[in-house]
């Protein structure tokens, strides 16, 4: 007689597994291609600002299916307070114009649609302003619940999750700033694993020990393991040529470059 | 990181805290981060009783989770700007110095920053029933000069004095009291009515004092003041200005000569002048907006001013830091116009 293997779940997996999410696969395919999957880990970091690109993926992420766009939840630790509201609200203004342009083959003024599709896109945005050590670790534990609640979030996002470093140092004994990033790699993996997210952090430029470009930095990883992240995206700013981003995943390692037009990341 | 304390919650008596810290369960995240079950069985606590615990912990101290559609709605009659009321320096920054958010004034010494912060801090107050705070650092606040720019543009004592009473000036010589002043404003300690602008001049001064420290101290400070002034600009709905010194030095480019026949080569010597903006790299990506003061050296020779100095403001922000706005703006007797 042949042996039946039973395998048991918590309820929080089976929620997960029940529960309809968007996925976010293909949503920004100059970066991520045919990606991300759910359950990867994405690392932005630059010398200048993470907010352009950061920004950028949100509100594409957001735009409602009805314009071709994922219609995702995220939800924001906003750790730096740069990110502001009225940032991606004219950001998302400007795609929902543009996109509403492409699929009428018109100019679209109507300030009504826009706003009523904007709406749209907030209500799946979920903010945390956070602004000391204990309420960040308190919410990263909460985040079970918050998962738990908003059962279709498939991104979450940590803008910096490097902002309380410097706070939590001692003085007899500082932490180097790759474990500290792995330590708290460690604790999201744990609580998000169950939920099938993509989570997406940025750090500044110098949050490294190692002060080696993007190739040399450790290998990124095709399948989500612990402390691992799965991107590795480096901004950096030209003042004399155009932008540009340069990814690495597992397998392959590329270079995008851009301008900033009117707040919005135009790719050439 | 908070400790784990009575305070949290009525389960938690002495006997438990202490049977915890055995456990090296001393912090509330170490307690959030245990498995229910072990907790229960450590302290004799029920289940029930240790998830009340652990709610009452998120309930204290976990940021609230808001919808993006409700802090649109929110937003909508909030204040975005603090007007400056110069106005070719509102046009560049858009409205006026952001509500929310951190912004850097820099330049070299003497080229005009206190001076334009004495400003705003007058044009702040002087239409409106808003108040200022002005954090001096240096010691060299100068009601003086406030006095004598009011009282070059015409205003009556009367206004004067009630100008004056609504810029307050504190003195803070450290890191330590500075936090302790914006804990104080957080925590309601310290409350200041129609609080519009909060103006530090200037930070290196307190930073300075733990240059070369190798436990990095000054960092920790420098960490607490960011998250603090980070809250109350948000929550309070005031803008944040901090002045920040450049620094200046000559560095000799050599260019090497190219490889030429000729045994009697030159080499070009080439000078650059460098700046650079003091409080290190993690200072760097704390502002969103960024005021970069320059003395404009020539221009009163070559446009006549007498007793007049003209300063540029180069404008940066933190969402496209390569495009730099600027306008000119005149300091003289009348302050900056």
């Amino acid at each position: 007689m042949a042996s039946i293997k039973c395998k048991m779940e918590s309820g929080i997996q089976l929620l997960a597994r029940l529960s309809k999410k968007t996925g976010i696969e293909r949503f920004y395919p100059i970066i991520f291609e045919s990606g991300p999957k759910l359950g990867d880990f994405i690392e932005i970091y630059g010398e200048g600002s993470t907010t352009c690109l950061l920004g950028d993926l949100i509100c594409e992420c957001l735009i409602p299916n009805d314009l071709n766009g994922p219609e995702a939840s995220i939800i924001v630790f906003n750790t730096d307070g740069k990110l502001t509201l009225d940032y991606l609200i004219n950001l998302s203004k400007i795609k929902l114009s543009k996109r509403l342009k492409n699929s009428t083959n018109k100019p679209c003024h109507d300030s009504k649609v826009i706003n009523s599709l904007l709406n749209l896109m907030l209500k799946n945005l979920f903010i945390l302003d956070i602004y000391n050590t204990t309420q960040f670790y308190t919410s990263i534990q909460n985040l079970e619940f918050f998962l738990t609640k908003y059962s279709n979030v498939s991104l979450c996002i940590f803008d910096t999750l490097t902002a309380f470093y410097w706070d939590e140092q001692n003085l007899q004994k500082a932490t180097k700033m790759d474990s500290y990033v792995k330590k708290l790699l460690r604790i999201v993996q744990k609580i998000v694993k169950d939920f099938k997210i993509t989570v997406l952090y940025s750090r500044p430029e110098y949050f490294s020990t190692s002060k080696e470009s993007i190739e040399n930095l450790e290998p990124c990883y095709e399948n989500s393991e612990s402390e691992q992240i799965n991107y590795r995206i480096q901004i950096v700013y030209n003042e004399k040529d155009v932008n540009l981003v340069n990814v690495r995943t597992y397998n392959k390692q590329f270079q995008k470059k851009f301008h900033i037009f009117n707040d919005e990341i135009v790719w050439l | 990181m908070n400790a784990l304390e009575r305070k949290e919650h009525v389960y938690l008596t002495e006997s438990i805290l202490k049977t915890l810290k055995q456990n090296r369960i001393i912090t509330l995240f170490d307690f959030l981060q245990e498995e229910a079950e072990k907790l229960s069985t450590l302290t004799k606590l029920t289940l029930p009783q240790v998830l009340e615990i652990r709610q009452e912990i998120f309930k204290k101290h976990s940021a609230h989770l808001i919808n993006g559609a409700t802090l649109f709605i929110n937003s909508l009659t909030c204040k975005k700007y603090i007007p400056t009321h110069i106005t070719s320096l509102d046009e560049v920054l858009g409205g006026g110095i952001p509500v929310g958010l951190i912004t850097e004034v820099c330049g070299l010494a003497g080229c005009g920053k206190s001076q334009l912060c004495m400003q705003l801090a007058i044009n702040s107050v002087k239409e409106s029933d808003d108040s200022v705070l002005y954090v001096d650092t240096k010691g060299d606040f100068s009601a003086v000069r406030i006095q004598k720019i009011l009282d070059a543009n015409g205003v009556s004592y009367k206004d004067m004095a009630l100008i004056m009473l609504k810029i307050r000036v504190v003195h803070i010589w450290n890191m330590e009291d500075l936090i302790t002043l914006l804990e104080n404003i957080k925590n309601g300690i310290l409350k200041i009515e129609k609080l519009s602008l909060i103006i530090v001049d200037s930070l290196p001064c307190l930073m300075l004092q733990h240059f070369g420290d190798e436990n990095k101290i000054g960092l920790t400070f420098l960490n607490r003041v960011v998250n603090n002034s980070r809250y109350i600009s948000k929550e309070f709905q005031t803008g944040f200005i901090y002045v920040n010194i450049q620094t200046r030095w000559i560095d000799q480019d050599v260019s090497e000569p190219e490889e030429i026949e000729s045994s009697c080569t030159v080499k070009d010597i080439t000078y650059n002048e460098k700046r650079n903006r003091c409080l290190g790299k993690y200072w760097q990506t704390i502002p969103a907006l960024l005021l970069v003061i320059e003395k404009c050296s020539d221009y009163d020779i070559e446009n006549n001013y007498e007793n007049c100095v003209m300063i540029k403001v180069i404008v940066t922000r933190h969402t496209n830091p390569l495009l730099a706005e600027n306008c000119t703006l005149k300091l003289n007797a009348l302050g900056v116009t």
